[in-house]
């Protein structure tokens, strides 16, 4: 088959499952979506030639009954900041099913209000899988509104994330580079530092940063900030936050030597780099001057209000 | 000498109050857990062993044996908060449509994410808004037009009631910037055209209840076939990665 043919065939695919998915439950009037969703996120490593089930606990916190299809779709990063786009292809040699009983993939099943429900994920990786990163998304859609003359129905969709590694060691390598990291160059004695961190993964699977930024003054005063350790994922950027700001000082004065140091996992490869910035209490100097201004004009009146007091 | 302090007093206070930041990643909603496991759905379950869950770093040994390794929630956060979200109502009635007389409604969005780092909501339209036969359609907004002509990533004024068309506001929380006030609209990608969905929300912290209002505006010309007009839209909320 012709590249192209192959390309329009997956495109129609995917528009099929996807109208299927949206289309596949009756449609229902003046009803809101409210639903929530229990693991929001699930890493796997996994052998070849090896199955596991999760259990994915499904509530629905809406006032009425909501009909729901679940569906999985691959998804590639979008942007540096965790976002998500959904892709045609499926993974090969990997099998995703439903273990419930009374429930199959693509099936509309009714969850009442204020009920909640295991939805049980079997994922059966094929001894011929390749030894990658999959990405998912396990999808919990709405049936569509209806009931209109002339407007939208919507359908609420929610997701939760599945992060699947193929490996048969379990230590696939990996390898990343700190793309840019920098401060501003000068700031205010009394305001925080910001930090901006930006994390290349140049490897075949996702990793997590584990460790901080360490700030030091020359004059000792040392503090550092954790890493928030959020996944990035196989040959993608990310930036990085730190999980917390509230260690910074109150006042800093003076030059500050800043190193980010991090490994890409438990006794693995570290990344580091430097950058420096100065504080300068520049408001408090302002406070300062104005506050000696006011003194003086305070200071020239009270000599000139009794000279005029005693011409009178 | 009372008036000398405080006025001393003031300028400090004034120029010395310390600005306030929003928390990263710190509030009563949760607590950082390096290294635990947040296990809120059960364990996982093997055809093969029938050994549980591990999490965190695993010997290789173990991994051989197990033949899997799994950690489920975001293995550094212990919240309070489940990943949630509302859509209020899934139908939006515009009625009998009047030329040159624009339609508004709404409905909110509303997430709750705690057990993640952040999140997103997506929106995507079927098609344009089309009568049933499909031979006729309300196109998507392009607003005022000239300087204020908007796009599917781009929100632009739309007080104009010689422009027609169908589109969206947003107000509240996370929302994209580009939405400067209740004047700004924009049109929402097409699945029939390919087209990227749009993120509506979008947030890197935890947080409760963060909730949008969306307001969707039609409005068409006196030429426009008289008929039904409908579409769907699909609102998807995932957590960050």
């Amino acid at each position: 088959m012709k590249p192209f043919r192959l390309k329009l065939l997956v495109i129609l695919l995917f528009f099929f499952s996807f109208s299927v998915f949206v289309f596949n439950s009756h449609p229902v009037s003046g009803q809101t979506f409210s639903l929530s969703l229990w693991p929001p996120i699930l890493e796997l490593m996994i052998q070849p030639g090896k199955t596991i089930t999760q259990n994915y606990q499904i509530a629905n916190l809406s006032d009425n009954p909501i009909q729901i299809t679940c569906q999985l779709l691959t998804f590639a990063p979008l942007g540096e900041k965790g976002n998500v786009k959904f892709l045609t292809e499926l993974p090969q040699n990997i099998f995703f099913t439903l273990d419930n009983k009374d429930l199959k993939m693509g099936q509309a099943f009714t969850l009442d209000a204020g009920k909640k429900k295991d939805v049980v994920l079997k994922i059966q990786v094929s001894e011929k899988a390749i030894e990658d990163d999959y990405y998912l998304t396990f999808l919990f859609a709405s049936q569509t509104g209806s009931g209109i003359t002339t407007g939208t129905s919507q359908t609420g969709v929610i997701g939760s994330h599945l992060l699947l590694t193929v490996s048969e060691d379990g230590q696939p390598p990996k390898k990343g580079e700190i793309i840019s990291f920098r401060t501003k160059k000068v700031i205010d004695s009394l305001e925080r530092p910001t930090f901006f961190l930006k994390v290349m993964n140049r490897s075949r699977t996702f990793f997590k940063p584990q460790g901080q930024i360490q700030v030091q003054g020359m004059l000792g005063q040392k503090f550092s900030l954790p890493l928030r350790p959020d996944n990035v994922l196989a040959n993608s950027q990310r930036e990085i936050l730190t999980a917390t700001d509230s260690a910074s000082p109150k006042f800093l004065l003076g030059p500050y030597r800043v190193t980010v140091e991090f490994a890409l996992e438990e006794n693995g490869p570290t990344l580091k780099k430097t950058a420096t910035f100065f504080a300068i209490p520049a408001k408090a100097l302002i406070a300062i001057i104005i506050s000696l201004i006011l003194l003086g004009i305070i200071k020239s009146k009270e000599k000139f209000l009794p000279r005029r007091r005693n011409h009178s | 000498m009372r008036k000398k302090i405080f006025i001393i007093l003031l300028v400090f206070i004034f120029l010395n109050s310390r600005p306030s930041y929003a928390e990263n990643l710190s509030s009563d909603n949760y607590k950082i857990q390096m290294g635990n496991l947040n296990m809120g759905a059960g364990l996982p379950t093997s055809t093969s062993y029938n050994l549980g869950l591990t999490g965190g770093q695993t010997a290789p040994g173990l991994y051989s044996y197990n033949g899997y390794k799994v950690m489920a929630g975001f293995w550094y956060l212990k919240t309070i908060i489940p990943f949630a979200f509302t859509l209020s109502d899934l139908t939006i009635d515009f009625g009998t449509l009047v030329p040159g007389t624009p339609a508004t409604a709404q409905n909110n969005l509303s997430v709750s994410a705690g057990g993640a780092g952040g999140y997103q909501v997506t929106a995507i339209e079927s098609d344009a808004l089309k009568t049933i036969a499909g031979t006729s359609n309300i196109t998507d907004t392009t607003c005022n037009g000239g300087g204020s002509t908007c796009n599917e990533t781009t929100a632009a004024l739309w007080t104009d009631n010689t422009k027609y068309g169908f589109g969206y506001n947003l107000v509240g929380h996370d929302i994209p910037a580009t939405f400067v006030n209740s004047t700004y609209f924009r049109p929402f990608p097409s699945l029939a055209a390919s087209e990227t969905a749009a993120t509506v929300m979008e947030s890197t912290q935890v947080g409760r209840d963060r909730m949008a209002t969306v307001t969707y505006k039609v409005n068409i010309s006196g030429s426009q076939a008289a008929g039904d007009y409908r579409n769907y839209i699909v609102f998807v909320a995932t957590p960050k990665y």
